[in-house]
């Protein structure tokens, strides 16, 4: 993954626990790097690494840690580097989620090493859509949920978040229903 | 959109210096009309399957069908040509009443020198496209990366001596019989060794709650004040007389 993941969970550390904590998890991690640069391609094992150790360090349990990396990297990391980009996906929350599949398929084009995940939209109705996520990595499903949840922050428009199906229970990929409360 | 009025038809070359990689399928995905980078690359492509020739990158499509084409307008698909893995960009739409569909679409490239090592020259792109003025401006950014990235690799070596040389002389200062002591400027002990320690008889917790003063014998106190004048930082000194 890009450093801009790690550099995340950094900056979600730091801020809610302290650099004494960060460095105790970074020190634990066994890092070799001091420093995440943005845009440069990490080995995923780094950031696997960094969400269990945190966990531990912090007690709390990875989907955890992954839920809040979620809603931190929409409210926080996205607008701080892609703001304008996320500015442009949509004025609401259902027009950001249906621009989602060409959002990723460009962020694609920017991004060559980072093997994106792809998004798909089924079931729209008034109230509800279905939000497919496929993904070669394993294990992040709590990471979109984070995601969903923050958009629903940032754009101000409360939803139910329901997974449907999921890759541990045989399925190819993850589908969450969204429902507008 | 338009006020009403009918488009201006436009010919196969036109439409190439619009789009040089434009597509044109039937409704058996067979090539019908193409645009001119086609031609650098393959030769004339006409009546070639467009699986033969071009894989759909994103989004996944298992298996690429008229059908899959049609319900994938309105989508980014980034097409890669096959014998020079050259990726496009772009979408596809129904064109006119006979089926066919016009993938409208330009090459897409990250880095200058993609392009350099490819079959394509400047004129594989439109004059509306900016890629390879971007590329230019990308290139600037990634030098005043490297630039950055071995800054901070020295940073990090320096970071790593500066450790290693506390460490050196941390091991020293434990390991002396003298007593040394540190004080800020307000003489508040900031650092000392286990020979202070046990010269005091305070722990190191609580010799670092306290100042030079608390440990020092008030007819001393004056002189090691003034010993300590000239130091504008961190004084550092051996104890000469304390309070034990």
């Amino acid at each position: 993954m890009y450093g801009i993941v790690n550099k995340a969970i950094q900056d979600l550390i730091t801020e809610g626990y302290g650099y004494e904590k960060w460095e105790a998890i970074r020190k634990r991690s066994e890092l070799e790097v001091e420093f995440f640069l943005l845009n440069e391609a990490y080995d995923d094992a780094i950031t696997y690494k960094l969400a269990i150790v945190s966990s531990e360090e912090l007690n709390l349990s990875t989907d955890e840690i992954l839920k809040s990396l979620g809603e931190w990297w929409v409210l926080r990391t996205s607008t701080q580097h892609f703001g304008s980009m996320m500015k442009a996906g949509g004025k609401n929350l259902r027009e950001f989620l249906i621009n989602l599949p060409n959002f990723h398929n460009r962020i694609s084009l920017m991004y060559p090493k980072l093997a994106p995940p792809e998004f798909k939209i089924s079931h729209l109705e008034a109230e509800c859509l279905h939000l497919h996520y496929f993904s070669g990595r394993q294990g992040l499903k709590e990471f979109v949920r984070g995601l969903i949840q923050g958009l629903s922050k940032s754009f101000n428009e409360p939803v139910s978040i329901t997974l449907l199906q999921t890759r541990e229970e045989g399925s190819d990929h993850e589908t969450f229903k969204i429902c507008w409360q | 959109m338009s006020n009403g009025q009918s488009l201006p038809h436009l010919s196969p070359d036109q439409i190439s210096q619009l789009f040089p990689a434009y597509i044109i399928v039937d409704t058996n995905l067979k090539i019908v009309s193409h645009g001119a980078i086609y031609q650098n690359l393959f030769g004339s492509i006409i009546g070639k399957n467009f699986g033969e020739l071009f894989n759909v990158l994103r989004p996944k499509i298992e298996d690429v069908t008229y059908d899959e084409l049609i319900a994938h307008q309105g989508m980014l698909l980034i097409l890669q040509e096959k014998s020079h893995q050259i990726r496009i960009r772009g979408q596809f739409l129904s064109s006119g009443n006979n089926g066919n569909l016009i993938y409208c679409g330009s090459v897409w490239m990250n880095t200058i020198e993609e392009f350099e090592s490819s079959p394509l020259s400047i004129s594989s792109f439109a004059l509306h496209d900016p890629l390879i003025e971007m590329l230019q401006i990308l290139k600037g950014q990634e030098i005043i990366t490297e630039d950055i990235k071995s800054l901070l690799r020295r940073i990090s070596e320096q970071k790593e001596l500066i450790e290693a040389r506390g460490k050196k002389y941390r091991d020293l200062l434990e390991n002396l019989y003298d007593s040394v002591i540190s004080f800020d400027e307000e003489s508040n002990i900031i650092e000392c060794n286990k020979a202070l320690c046990t010269l005091t008889g305070y722990s190191e917790t609580e010799l670092l709650t306290m100042t030079g003063k608390d440990i020092t014998h008030p007819e001393d106190w004056e002189i090691a004040r003034e010993s300590t004048k000239n130091f504008n930082e961190t004084a550092i000194l051996p104890i000469f007389n304390c309070v034990v």
